[in-house]
C-alpha cells in the first residue's frame, strides 16, 4: 500500500488506525447539529411568539432551553471533539487508539447515552439549574465514568505514541479533557435526596455556588468550546492548506498562557452582584489579559495560510475553518470588552450576551467543525472528494448570512434593553417599564429566529451533500490494494 | 531543565501534570477565600431557612428553569435599585442551594418580588401571564395548579439541606409536614409556623391538598422580604 | 522552526527499523480480549445498577434512567459478544485460507 511504501526505511511501524469510531462520531455530530439548530429555531420562535409554548410543560422555553444548549455544546460540539480528537491523536502519534475497540466504543456510545438521558431529564422536569451543568447527579456520575474512559483512551494513545514529540493539537485536546473533568466534578458536588430519586442539592450555596458555577461555566466555554476546538484547528487547517503551522513558539506561548488565564475569567459573569469586589476585579483583569493568548491563537491559525490563500477560493471546507478563526478573533475581543465592569453594567442580563455567545458558538465552534468534517468525510469514506463543492459554498454563504442576522439583531436588542432599563425621563423617573423593553425587542427576536432558520438550512444542505458524497458512485475512489494487506479502518 | 517545553512535549506525564497545575491555580485563588473570608456573607439580621412549603416551591422554580428568564439579583446600580429595591446581599441567598441569581432578563428581576403582588395576582399570572401582562413572553404554567404537591419526602429534603449547611433544627424537621400543610391552609393557625419561619405567607391551597402552584407562590411571596433594611447599618453591609 | 503537519516522515529521533511481520499475523482490528472483558464487566455492573434503580425508583426520571441504563448495558454486551464471535469467524476463515491458499 502507498503508506507502507512511504514508511519503508523511516523506522515507523505501519499502523492501522481505528477510523470506524471517527465515522460514528462524524455521523453523530451532524445528527446532533441538526437537532441543536432546530431546537434553537423553536425556542427562538417561542420567544418571538409565546403561543408556541402551547401551554405544555415539556416543550416550554424553561424546559427546552437546556435541551438546546446541551445539544449544541455537548451533543454537537462534544461528538465533534470526540471524533476529531480520536482521528488526530492516532495520526499525530502514529498509534492506534489505546484500550482496544471496546473501550473506544464505550466512550462513544456511553457519551451518546449521556446526551439522550440528559435531554429526556430536562423535558421531564429535572434540572440542577446550573447553566451547562443542568443534568442531575445520576447523569453527572455517568458522564464522569464515560469521561474517565475517554481520558484513558486519549492519554493512553499519547503514551504509546511512535512520534516522540506530542503535536500541539494534542496539548489542546488533553488540556480540554483534563480541565473539563476537574470543572465537571467541582461544579457538580451534590447530595441526592434519595439514591433512588433524581433530585439533589448542591453542597455549595449562595455566593460561593455562584462563583463555582461561573468558574465552571466560563471554562466550559474556555476548555470545551475553545481549547478542544483549537486542537481541531491546529490539525485541520495545516492539513487542508498543506502548510505548516505558522509559528511553533507562538503555539507554545499561546497554549500555556491561554490555559492559565482562562480559568480566572469566571467572575465577569457576576459583575455588580453580591460577589465581593476583589473577585470581580480579578475576573475582569484576567479576562482582559485573556485577549492576548486568544489572538495569538487566531494569528497562528490565520497566518498558517501564508502562501496558500488561493485555496480559499477552491476549498469550501478550508473557507469554513478560516472564517471560524476570524469569528474566534471577534468573539475573543468582544468577550474581554464585555468583561469590563462598566460595559458589563449595560450588557449583563441583556441579549448582547446571547449575541456574543452565538458569534462564538456559530461562528467559531460550528464553522471550525464544518471545516473539519468537510475534510474528514471524503478521507474516512475513501471518496475522491465532496459530491458538490458548489453546495458547500452555498452552505457557507447561507450560514454566514444567518450568523450575521443573529448577532446583529442581538446586538441591537441587547444594547436597546440595557439603555431602556437605565433611562431616566426629564423628571428623574425611570422612563420605561420592563414590559416596554420586551415589546421593543420583539422585531429583533423575529430576525434572530430567521437567522437561525438560515443556519439550520445551511446545516441541512451539508447533511445532504455529505450523504451524497458517501453514497455517490461518482466520488468512489478506485481501490488499488495488493491482496492480503489490511485496509485502514476495516 | 525538566520544565523546558522541548522536554514537556516529549513526556506525557509531565505535560499532564503541568497542565493540571496550571489550570488549578485560578479556581483555588478565587473560590477558597469566599469560604474563608467571614465577611463575604454580610452580618445582617432576618435571613432564615425556607419553610417546608417555600422549599418545595423553590424546587419547582429550579426544575422549571425560571432562572433562565428571571434573575434574582439586584445589582448595585442606581437604576436597578430604583426599579427593584435594595441591591441584593450575599446573605439573602446564603441558604440557596443552588443559587438562582440568573444570567438573563427576558422577564423582570424577582429578588424582591415578595409582597409586591397579591396571591391572586400570582395564581392568575402563572396560569396565563398574558391575561395580566399582554406583552409577556412567559409560558403558561396552569399545569402546576393541576399537579398535587408531593409531600412524602419533605423531611428528607430538609435533612439534605441541613447536610449542606442550612440550619434546620430538629424541631423544624419533626414538624416539616405539619408546617407545610398549615402554610397552605388559610383556616389553620399560623402561629407555630410563624414562630419557626417569620414572615412566611399563607397561600390558599386546595381541598385535596396543596398543589405545586401553592408551593411556588409561597416561595415567590417570601423573596426579598427577610432582611429589614431600615434596621441595618452600612457597616453591616460591607463584605 | 515550524511544526510539520505530522504525517510527513520527519522526526528528530528514530526508532530502529522493526522486523517485518507477516500480514496474516498482524491484528487488523483493535479487537482486544482483555479490553472487551473489562468493558463487559463494567457493563454488567451498569446493568445491575439500572435494574436496582428501576425497581426502587421514587420518581419518573429514575425509572426512565434505570430502564434505559439496563437496556443500554444489555445491548452493548450483546454487541461485544457479537463482535467477538465475528472476529473468531474471520480468524478461522483467515487460517483456513492460508492452509488452502
Amino acid at each position: 500500500m502507498a503508506e507502507a511504501a512511504a514508511l519503508h526505511g523511516t523506522g515507523y511501524r505501519e499502523v492501522v488506525y481505528n477510523e470506524a469510531i471517527v465515522k460514528k462520531c462524524v455521523i453523530a455530530t451532524m445528527f446532533w447539529g441538526i437537532v441543536a439548530f432546530s431546537l434553537g429555531v423553536y425556542i427562538a420562535t417561542e420567544l418571538a411568539w409565546p403561543q408556541f409554548n402551547l401551554g405544555l410543560s415539556f416543550i416550554n422555553f424553561g424546559r427546552l432551553r437546556p435541551v438546546h444548549t446541551s445539544a449544541a455544546i455537548f451533543a454537537f460540539g462534544g461528538s465533534a471533539l470526540l471524533g476529531t480528537s480520536f482521528y488526530v491523536v492516532q495520526r499525530t502519534c502514529r498509534a492506534r487508539l489505546f484500550g482496544g475497540d471496546a473501550l473506544a466504543n464505550f466512550v462513544f456510545w456511553g457519551y451518546q447515552f449521556f446526551i439522550v438521558m440528559a435531554a429526556l431529564s430536562y423535558v421531564m422536569g429535572f434540572s440542577q439549574s446550573q447553566e451547562y451543568a443542568e443534568p442531575e447527579w445520576h447523569i453527572d456520575l455517568w458522564l464522569t465514568v464515560v469521561w474517565v474512559a475517554y481520558a484513558v483512551v486519549f492519554i493512553g494513545t499519547v503514551v504509546k505514541r511512535q512520534e516522540p514529540h506530542i503535536y500541539v493539537a494534542n496539548w489542546f485536546y488533553m488540556a480540554f479533557i483534563l480541565t473539563v473533568a476537574i470543572l465537571h466534578i467541582g461544579n457538580n458536588i451534590a447530595i441526592p435526596v434519595s439514591v433512588f430519586g433524581a433530585k439533589s442539592y448542591p453542597v455549595a450555596g449562595g455566593v460561593q455556588n455562584a462563583l463555582i458555577q461561573w468558574w465552571y461555566g466560563h471554562n466550559a466555554v474556555g476548555f470545551f468550546l475553545t481549547a478542544g476546538f483549537l486542537g481541531m484547528m491546529y490539525y485541520f487547517i495545516p492539513k487542508a492548506a498543506n502548510r505548516p503551522v505558522y509559528s511553533y513558539r507562538l503555539s507554545v506561548v499561546h497554549f500555556w498562557s491561554l490555559i492559565f488565564l482562562y480559568i480566572w475569567a469566571g467572575p465577569h459573569h457576576l459583575h455588580w452582584t453580591a460577589l465581593p469586589d476583589w473577585t470581580q476585579t480579578l475576573g475582569m483583569a484576567f479576562s482582559i489579559m485573556l485577549w492576548m493568548p486568544s489572538w495569538g491563537g487566531m494569528i497562528n491559525g490565520l497566518m498558517t495560510l501564508s502562501g496558500a490563500w488561493d485555496k480559499l477560493r477552491t476549498d469550501p471546507g478550508l473557507r469554513f475553518s478560516v472564517t471560524a478563526v476570524g469569528f474566534y478573533g471577534m468573539s475573543t475581543f468582544e468577550g474581554p470588552v464585555m468583561a469590563i465592569r462598566d460595559v458589563n453594567a449595560l450588557s449583563h442580563y441583556t441579549d448582547w450576551t446571547v449575541g456574543h455567545v452565538h458569534s462564538g458558538a456559530l461562528g467559531w465552534v460550528a464553522f471550525i467543525t464544518f471545516g473539519a468534517i468537510y475534510y474528514l468525510v471524503p478521507v474516512l469514506w475513501k471518496r475522491t472528494g465532496l459530491y458538490s463543492v458548489k453546495l458547500a459554498a452555498w452552505h457557507y454563504w447561507i450560514a454566514t448570512l444567518g450568523i450575521v442576522c443573529y448577532i446583529s439583531s442581538m446586538w441591537v436588542a441587547g444594547i436597546m434593553q440595557g439603555l431602556m432599563w437605565r433611562a431616566y425621563d426629564k423628571f428623574g423617573f425611570l422612563q420605561y417599564s420592563f414590559a416596554e423593553s420586551v415589546v421593543a425587542v420583539h422585531p429583533y427576536y423575529v430576525i434572530r429566529m430567521l437567522g437561525g432558520v438560515l443556519f439550520l438550512t445551511g446545516g441541512l444542505i451539508m447533511v445532504y451533500n455529505l450523504v451524497r458524497t458517501v453514497r455517490s458512485p461518482n466520488t468512489a475512489r478506485p481501490a488499488i490494494l495488493p491482496a492480503g494487506l489490511a485496509v485502514a479502518g476495516e | 531543565m525538566w520544565f523546558r517545553q522541548e522536554n514537556i512535549e516529549k513526556n506525557t506525564f509531565l505535560l499532564v501534570l503541568l497542565t493540571i497545575l496550571t489550570v488549578a491555580i485560578g479556581g483555588i485563588v478565587e473560590a477558597v477565600p469566599l469560604f474563608t473570608i467571614e465577611s463575604t456573607v454580610e452580618h445582617v439580621k432576618g435571613v432564615r431557612p425556607y419553610s417546608p412549603l417555600e422549599l418545595r416551591g423553590r424546587d419547582i422554580y429550579v426544575r422549571e428553569g425560571c432562572y433562565l428568564c428571571h434573575s434574582q439579583q439586584i445589582r448595585a446600580l442606581r437604576d436597578e435599585v430604583e426599579r427593584y429595591g435594595h441591591y441584593s446581599l450575599a446573605a439573602e441567598s446564603m441558604y440557596d442551594h443552588p443559587f438562582q441569581w440568573g444570567s438573563k432578563r427576558i422577564g423582570p428581576d424577582l429578588a424582591r418580588v415578595g409582597g409586591k403582588y397579591s396571591n391572586a395576582w400570582h395564581y392568575a399570572h402563572l396560569t396565563y401571564p398574558q391575561s395580566l401582562v399582554p406583552e409577556s413572553l412567559m409560558p403558561r404554567y396552569a399545569f402546576l395548579a393541576q399537579t398535587p404537591l408531593r409531600t412524602d419526602d419533605i423531611e428528607q429534603r430538609m435533612r439534605v439541606n441541613r447536610m449542606v449547611g442550612v440550619p434546620y433544627t430538629e424541631d423544624d424537621l419533626a414538624n416539616a409536614k405539619a408546617d407545610l400543610l398549615a402554610q397552605a391552609n388559610p383556616r389553620a393557625s399560623a402561629a407555630t409556623l410563624l414562630a419557626r419561619y417569620p414572615k412566611a405567607n399563607t397561600v390558599p391551597g386546595a381541598p385535596s391538598g396543596p398543589t405545586e402552584m401553592d408551593a411556588l407562590v409561597a416561595y415567590l411571596q417570601v423573596l426579598g422580604t427577610m432582611v429589614d433594611f431600615a434596621d441595618t447599618s452600612t457597616e453591616k453591609l460591607q463584605q | 522552526m515550524g511544526i510539520q503537519a505530522s504525517d510527513s516522515a520527519e522526526s528528530v529521533e528514530r526508532k530502529p527499523p522493526p522486523q517485518a511481520s507477516p500480514p496474516s499475523q498482524a491484528p487488523v482490528s483493535g479487537a482486544s480480549l482483555p479490553s472487551e472483558i473489562i468493558v463487559g464487566i463494567m457493563m454488567l455492573l451498569f446493568a445491575a445498577i439500572g435494574l436496582i434503580e428501576t425497581f426502587n425508583a421514587v420518581d419518573n426520571e429514575m425509572l426512565v434512567f434505570g430502564v434505559s441504563l439496563f437496556g443500554f448495558a444489555c445491548v452493548f454486551i450483546a454487541g461485544l459478544i457479537k463482535g467477538r464471535l465475528g472476529n473468531r469467524k474471520a480468524a478461522r476463515k483467515a487460517t483456513e485460507g492460508l492452509r488452502h491458499g
